[in-house]
């Protein structure tokens, strides 16, 4: 049976992509290098719902504890950085990337775990309950078809996508030329295509 | 060579949240803006005002330590600690519940057996906080000399960690994840074993601990592949396979050159700009 699902509705629980700073940037940095409290509490709130989604995406086990400790250490080295919002979001996410892969080794030690690349919400908002189920069916197809991907696809499309990080920035991150990354999600959305097309989901 | 089914292009366009022209990749655009949906989520203020202290409390102790290059790295018994999140959390929860002073807690905290219970118990003891570099070291040092192995072993391990971290090293030692295995061999060594894993892991915080004030030190990598062969020594587990880990540090060349920031007019200003480098 062809399921269909409707591309422009969203769901209102969906999370909201947090605001960059834009041109304040430089002011907020300047103020954070002298310990202002404002300052890291912006800097905070307008990175770390994507850094914390990204991990989450990626099964790790305490996402947010990981965030902070990524932010703490940026902390420490703070009065050594400059440069522009971009490379500032791009160090905090080369050491959240770490911090993944060590907890990747941690669980490789203990009994396998199942792991998804997300987990659907499961209530429904409210409205038309069975319009709401169905779509809830779709969202759950076309998000297992994630589980084809191989480790370093999901974790590039993560960045990509999650993260909204450039190519050269990716390939930063992950520690892996632009040419790899380009490889990787490359193969990544084929195999999406490909599994969507075969599960017959219609977009 | 097989023709690529998407071209480089195409893919571009789809992640910068542009209509490629490829129908087949636009199909895929509503899954990745679904996939980007259903993971971000904003952090709340109660994260947020847990958060913002203790960073801004890091980069003021960060500064302030960076202007006295020739203090040696001792045990701080007056500053106050800085608590993981997970801790400051629970803490903050406990007091709620319970009405318990934080010294209270100190007593009534964590289990036997709560990976947290015979770190935090230590730092409660020895009254340090959770610093960088040099005093972490020393913090280790500290936790050795209460006999929690592992413990100081876990905690040079964050010390390394925190060093990469500041300076993107490349250094490809896996220093820290060396650390940590060692860290975690050391739990379940035998009785008969445990005089030479303790004279092996004092042998190495000494050595950590002396690079450290040394007026020469070792970094990046030479410091890296020191600390790695010592707890290389320490640990009985085989070495993990280098897989991602080696890929995500190799070929990485520091922080990306960006637009040398300044505040403008009237915003407070950063450090003084002759601060000496930390060792």
């Amino acid at each position: 049976m062809k399921m269909t699902a409707d591309p422009n509705r969203h769901d209102a629980e969906a999370g909201r992509t947090p605001m960059p700073l834009g041109e304040s940037f430089d002011d907020v940095l300047a103020a954070a290098k002298t310990g202002a409290e404002w300052a890291w509490a912006a800097l905070y709130r307008s990175i770390a719902g994507q850094v914390i989604g990204y991990l989450r995406s990626r099964g790790a086990s305490e996402p947010e504890d990981v965030t902070s400790e990524a932010f703490l250490n940026v902390a420490r080295a703070i009065h050594g950085f400059e440069g522009n919002e971009n490379s500032f979001r791009s160090w905090i996410f080369v050491i959240a990337h770490r911090r993944l892969i060590d907890d990747r080794r941690a669980a490789s030690r203990r009994p396998a775990e199942a792991g998804r690349l997300i987990e659907p919400k499961s209530e429904p908002v409210g409205g038309n309950v069975e319009v709401e189920a169905v779509d809830r069916l779709v969202t759950d197809e076309l998000l297992k078809a994630f589980d084809h991907l191989t480790e370093g696809q999901r974790d590039v499309l993560g960045l990509r996508i999650i993260a909204a990080l450039s190519l050269e920035e990716t390939a930063q991150v992950v520690g892996k030329s632009v040419g790899a990354i380009k490889a990787l999600q490359r193969r990544g959305l084929e195999t999406l295509r490909e599994k969507i097309d075969s599960e017959g989901v219609t977009l | 060579m097989a023709e690529n089914r998407f071209s480089d292009r195409d893919i571009e366009q789809l992640l910068s949240a542009l209509v490629p022209e490829n129908e087949e990749l636009a199909a895929l655009a509503p899954i990745l803006r679904m996939l980007k949906d259903q993971s971000i989520r904003e952090v709340s203020e109660d994260e947020v005002a847990v958060f913002a202290p203790q960073a801004a409390q890091a980069a003021r102790w960060t500064i302030s330590t960076a202007s006295k290059p020739d203090q040696k790295a001792t045990v701080s018994t007056s500053r106050r600690r800085l608590l993981r999140p997970r801790l400051a959390m629970a803490l903050a929860s406990v007091v709620l519940l319970s009405g318990m002073t934080g010294v209270a807690f100190a007593s009534n905290g964590a289990a036997p057996g709560d990976p947290l219970y015979g770190l935090d118990r230590a730092l409660e003891r020895i009254g340090i906080g959770d610093g960088a570099g040099a005093e972490r070291i020393a913090e280790a040092q500290a936790l050795f000399q209460e006999g929690l192995v592992a413990e100081a072993m876990a905690h040079a391990a964050g010390a390394v960690a925190e060093t990469e971290d500041a300076s993107l090293l490349a250094d490809g030692s896996g220093a820290a994840e060396a650390l940590r295995d060692a860290a975690e061999a050391i739990t379940s060594i035998d009785q008969g074993e445990a005089d030479e894993v303790r004279a092996k892991v004092a042998e190495m915080l000494n050595w950590m601990a002396d690079n450290a004030v040394s007026e020469e030190p070792l970094t990046g990598r030479d410091f890296g592949e020191m600390v790695a062969g010592f707890a290389k020594g320490i640990s009985t587990k085989d070495d993990p396979e280098e897989g991602d880990a080696a890929q995500e540090t190799e070929g990485t060349t520091g922080r990306p050159e960006g637009v040398p920031g300044g505040p403008p007019q009237g915003v407070p200003q950063g450090p003084p700009a002759n601060v000496p480098p930390r060792p």
